[in-house]
């Protein structure tokens, strides 16, 4: 599933607040330029690298704010400075749903590895179901509703990335556990220092998981990582490694959050300075990752953004498990052709045994 | 004879006024002032009025209409006649002015949507009021037989979010009504000494746009204009940056009176140029018809409600771009162009009235799709 013709796009209000716009429609350069959230830059790097063979060009336009020309007068104002435009890929970050009427509208949800944009976004899919319903397609995600009782997916499409270089230093920190104390153990791992990067060879298996701010307070998921760290302690020849959530810029809570979603899970670790357990500071890029593929064994939450590394990884890679939120009770058949696209392989699921409370009401 | 009819001979409708019950009557309450004193007028429904499922005696809500204030109202209720009062009939037809306290209280209900900002702009709300408006949404607007909608804006707005309830959707929209004793005493007043000046009305928050202005100020078809702007209106939410960011030139440009009575309102209306709506998102707009009413066109921002409330009384701009607001600042501000305006005004805000308002609603009670 692609666009049909030319195309705009629609970001959130908050990415606006540091951009000068000129006006309700203007173009994707204006954003390039700004300080914009790292997530929204990629997922609109991706969209304006779509070539001509598929529809959207480098000189896509932006409306910024599509819900306020709702009919009449309004609509047909935005029509004229849009004329000839066929598609509209509405780029959300969870708090809102935007569709244009008359449009072939596409969701693209970004960023919601953060918790609090996840909870947001459930609430607004449960609150108002029928406008997920409404989107032609979805780019990246799976995202269902049920509307009286019958399952409602627009079409997923995959728009990943076909190489990602990290920019800056990944440090890897020894994990430290200390139970009764986040700030303790963060200190410990902290004046440690850091290594550059390990070495690899001595391990016959390597696990990564990226961590997201989702994923460090999902209790299910914790179990699994809480449980994933004990048995690491006891196999010298594993590697674990977690990729701390990009919440903020200060290490330390990075690491508090980290930690206190483990210890969350009240799972026995032994309180010492692990050899092959290890927090990074940030993403592995995809030389370390492909370096590591033939033994990497990758755990991703479902609010890690896959798109965010290329198909090339993930297929060298030797197995490939994603957890899922339990909104539905098997993974449909969509979703399950999405991640095998994006990983070249078809990966394990894993759904979560207990459904998220939205609105004083489980799913 | 049904039991909604035994009583007067006429169909029965129960108003819930919680709205009736704030001290301040603004936006909201003085919707549900509007649309009681409209069916009253029109008089072929029997009312009744509630609050929590309560009936409140009629007598206590015509007190307060007089008064234009909730304050006895409330404070007749919360120190215990309220307990004195019987329970709202189940089989009545009820109608709430906005969002529901309840929901399938009675046979047959209708809610009154004024807009879906908590849920299309988010930001713009504090949580707590996203989750106020929005957690049993959809779950009221399913218990109800119809929706009313405050503008095509809303009805198109909410319909896109729900199609579903599209079938019972129906427009429900206010007027105009200032008290008539409001014309003689600003006969008897001396103009604000004010200078020239465009009014901006409205509660001080992010949806009210205010930013544009300021951006707006550095344009030479504003810098070097000697009309300023006078923002009517208490200050909202989530602008204490933008407040305490106004330098003295600014101020110089934007002067802001704070919350204003409703004489005070009318008064700055009546003595301004025209009225200035830079707002990104209205349900309908009520202070663009109120400009409107007195002869007052409007510098318009080209969303959502205000075109259709507004008309060819007004000159519109994108609300996003400074240029086009100070282009279409030069133009409103045309003394010819002006008065052609004026005389639209008055005109388009005659449209508006309260059989206008009244109408649906009893077409709604009496079965009439």
């Amino acid at each position: 599933m692609q666009t049909q013709g030319p195309t705009v796009i629609s970001v959130p209000a908050r990415e606006l607040a540091n951009v000068a716009v000129p006006g309700s429609v203007f173009e994707i350069g204006i954003l390039r330029g700004s300080t914009i959230s790292p997530e929204l830059r990629v997922a609109i790097e991706l969209i304006a690298a779509i070539d001509s063979n598929h529809s959207v060009s480098s000189s896509v336009r932006c409306i910024a704010r599509p819900e306020i020309f709702t009919h009449g007068a309004s609509l047909d104002w935005l029509m004229t400075q849009i004329e000839g435009v066929t598609d509209h890929i509405a780029l959300s970050d969870g708090t809102a749903l935007k569709l244009i009427p008359g449009l072939r509208n596409h969701l693209f949800t970004y960023g919601l590895q953060s918790h609090r944009r996840f909870i947001d976004f459930k609430k607004l899919t449960r609150r108002a179901p029928e406008l997920l319903g409404q989107f032609h397609s979805q780019i990246n995600s799976f995202h269902r509703v049920s509307i009286d009782g019958l399952a409602f997916e627009p079409a997923p499409w995959l728009l990943n990335r076909h190489e990602f270089s990290v920019s800056e230093p990944v440090w890897f920190h020894d994990l430290y556990l200390n139970p009764h104390s986040l700030e303790n153990s963060a200190e410990l791992m902290l004046g440690w220092g850091t290594l550059d990067t390990p070495s690899f060879e001595a391990f016959s298996k390597i696990r990564y998981v990226p961590l997201t701010d989702c994923a460090a307070r999902d209790e299910q998921f914790q179990h699994i990582v809480a449980e994933l760290i004990a048995t690491t302690y006891f196999e010298p020849g594993v590697c674990l490694l977690m990729r701390l959530p990009l919440a903020t810029s200060d290490l330390t809570e990075r690491m508090r959050l980290a930690l206190g979603g483990i210890r969350g899970a009240h799972r026995s670790i032994p309180q010492t300075r692990a050899n092959n357990v290890f927090f990074t500071s940030g993403d592995l890029g995809d030389d370390v990752l492909s370096e590591l593929a033939p033994r990497l064994s990758l755990l991703l939450h479902h609010s890690f953004d896959h798109w965010r590394h290329p198909k090339s990884v993930y297929e060298a890679s030797e197995e490939i498990a994603v957890f899922l939120d339990r909104q539905w009770t098997r993974v449909s058949d969509a979703a399950k052709k999405l991640l095998t696209e994006a990983f070249g392989q078809s990966p394990q699921f894993i759904l979560s045994a207990r459904s998220l409370d939205v609105d004083g009401f489980p799913e | 004879m049904s039991d909604a009819t035994q009583n007067s001979g006429l169909p029965k409708l129960t108003i819930d006024i919680g709205p009736l019950f704030e001290d301040q009557w603004t936006g909201i309450p003085v919707f549900t002032r509007r649309l009681v004193q409209a069916l009253l007028r029109d008089g072929s429904l029997d009312l009744e009025f509630a609050f929590r499922m309560t009936k409140i005696p009629r007598e206590s809500v015509v007190g307060a209409l007089r008064c234009g204030s909730g304050v006895l109202l409330r404070s007749e209720f919360e120190r215990g006649a309220g307990k004195s009062y019987p329970l709202i009939d189940p089989y009545a037809t009820l109608l709430f002015p906005s969002v529901k306290e309840c929901f399938n209280a009675t046979r047959r209900e209708a809610s009154t949507v004024h807009d879906v900002s908590t849920l299309v702009m988010a930001e713009n709300h504090v949580p707590e009021n996203v989750d106020h408006h929005m957690r049993n949404l959809a779950r009221e607007l399913a218990s109800d037989d119809v929706v009313f909608c405050v503008s095509e804006a809303s009805r198109a707005a909410l319909t896109v979010a729900y199609p579903s309830i599209a079938q019972k959707a129906r427009l429900l929209m206010q007027y105009v009504d200032w008290p008539a004793e409001f014309e003689t005493l600003e006969r008897n007043l001396s103009p604000p000494v004010l200078g020239r000046y465009a009014a901006v009305v409205g509660t001080i928050e992010p949806r009210k746009n205010l930013a544009l202005l300021l951006r707006a100020l550095a344009l030479p078809e504003i810098r070097d204009s000697d009309i300023r702007f006078v923002v009517i209106g208490k200050t909202g939410w989530k602008v204490e940056q933008f407040m305490a960011g106004l330098t003295p030139q600014e101020r110089e440009h934007i002067v802001f009176s704070g919350f204003v009575t409703e004489f005070m309102k009318y008064r700055l209306l009546r003595h301004a140029e025209f009225l200035v709506y830079p707002s990104i998102y209205e349900g309908f707009g009520i202070p663009a018809l109120e400009a409107m009413s007195l002869g007052k066109p409007v510098l318009c921002a080209m969303t959502s409600s205000l075109p259709e409330v507004v008309g060819d009384a007004g000159i519109y701009f994108d609300p996003l771009s400074a240029s086009e607001f100070a282009a279409a600042f030069a133009e409103i501000s045309d003394a010819g162009r002006l008065a052609e305006l004026s005389s639209k005004a008055r005109v388009g805000s005659n449209a508006f009235g309260w059989a206008r308002m009244a109408k649906p609603v009893v077409d709604w009670v009496k079965g009439i799709a």
